[in-house]
């Protein structure tokens, strides 16, 4: 399944109004964000069309009022994922970081009709400047959909927002018991990485902060030697 | 890497447990799930009856392991004499492996490798995130 068609590529710049009526032309479904920050849907995405969720974000005083959708469809292998764009900056959707971010950055790598997606609705935005993504699986009846916003994830990056992905390692010894380690991980964005894992096995038993841990990132640097 | 965490590992997933039993070949019973809740089932003990979602038959085991809706197993070995605790570990060193593998995916993450390391007897799975 392709997540968008060419005629989402080529619809005109004008507005998510625009977006919407031409997004319906082509057989993808709007369907009203409630929230922005977090929210939630039913599991039970049709695995034949991709659904769009698009919001104005006037009423938002973060985005200052400037258009930003969001785009969520089950892809070929049957996972969901979602692209929020916005139109604060001019430089180019990219992935947030941090455990969820590396969804949409590997949507990138192994699904260029996503990016195909994020470029035809950032188009119509009027720019380009993804801020986040996220999206996990709580349980069978419930998709949650985390969106990080500048500021709100100390690891999420300017410029173009994308790391190196991160490895997890995860070493079960002879009596079943898992160690988590995180190799290519800085500060606060290697717990994120296997927050969600650990609590997925079970629960956190002791944990040890490597040197590196304690490393600032570049944006640090460049913070510190301005102020 | 920046840090490390060790876990405790609790029975969460009934899939993973599945996955589990099959590699192993071992006997078990699942809860019936209806309208999303597992129907939780007795499984008798030496000492009495616990109320799980999962009951496994390990060899030379006199009495089956109970796995409760908290995650934790339940279990009379008698010190050994009832069953041989390596029996136990090496399931659930598989429903590790197996729950890893399950929660990666659901988290997005991509399963690199899963190694057998056969001097430590550890596993070793490598998730891209």
């Amino acid at each position: 399944m392709n997540l968008v068609t060419k005629s989402v590529l080529i619809c005109p710049p004008g507005g998510l109004n625009t977006l919407l009526r031409s997004l319906k032309c082509v057989g993808l479904q709007p369907v009203p964000a409630p929230t922005y920050r977090k929210f939630a849907l039913p599991a039970v995405l049709p695995s034949d069309r991709p659904y769009l969720f698009a919001t104005r974000m006037a009423t938002e005083p973060w985005l200052d009022g400037v258009p930003a959708a969001v785009a969520v469809g089950r892809m070929p292998d049957g996972r969901v994922r979602a692209v929020w764009v916005g139109t604060a900056e001019p430089s180019g959707l990219h992935a947030a970081v941090g455990a969820e971010g590396c969804l949409l950055r590997r949507m990138y790598a192994e699904l260029a009709c996503v990016f195909h997606v994020a470029t035809a609705v950032s188009a119509v935005g009027g720019g380009m400047g993804g801020m986040a993504v996220a999206l996990a699986p709580d349980n069978s009846k419930t998709l949650t959909f985390s969106i990080f916003l500048r500021g709100d994830d100390p690891t999420m990056a300017d410029g173009d927002g994308m790391r190196m992905p991160q490895t997890i390692r995860v070493t079960i010894d002879p009596k079943g018991k898992p160690t988590v380690e995180v190799v290519g991980g800085q500060g606060t964005s290697c717990t994120l990485a296997t927050r969600q894992l650990v609590n997925a096995l079970g629960v956190e038993d002791q944990q040890e902060l490597k040197p590196e841990y304690f490393e600032t990132t570049a944006e640090d640097h460049v913070t510190a030697a301005g102020g | 890497m920046s840090h490390t965490t060790t876990v405790q590992t609790l029975f969460k997933s009934p899939s993973a447990f599945k996955k589990a039993c099959g590699i192993l070949n071992l006997k078990h019973r699942v809860a019936e799930t209806v309208d999303g809740r597992s129907v939780l089932f007795p499984v008798k003990l030496y000492a009495g009856h616990e109320t799980a979602w999962g009951e496994l038959h390990l060899p030379g085991w006199k009495y089956p392991v109970a796995f409760r809706e908290d995650g934790k197993a339940a279990f009379d070995t008698y010190k050994g004499a009832w069953g041989d605790m390596s029996e136990y570990d090496k399931f659930c060193k598989e429903y590790s492996v197996q729950a890893t593998i399950e929660a990666a995916e659901s988290l997005g993450q991509v399963v690199m490798s899963v190694t057998a390391d056969a001097s430590t007897g550890n596993v070793v799975v490598e998730l891209q995130a």
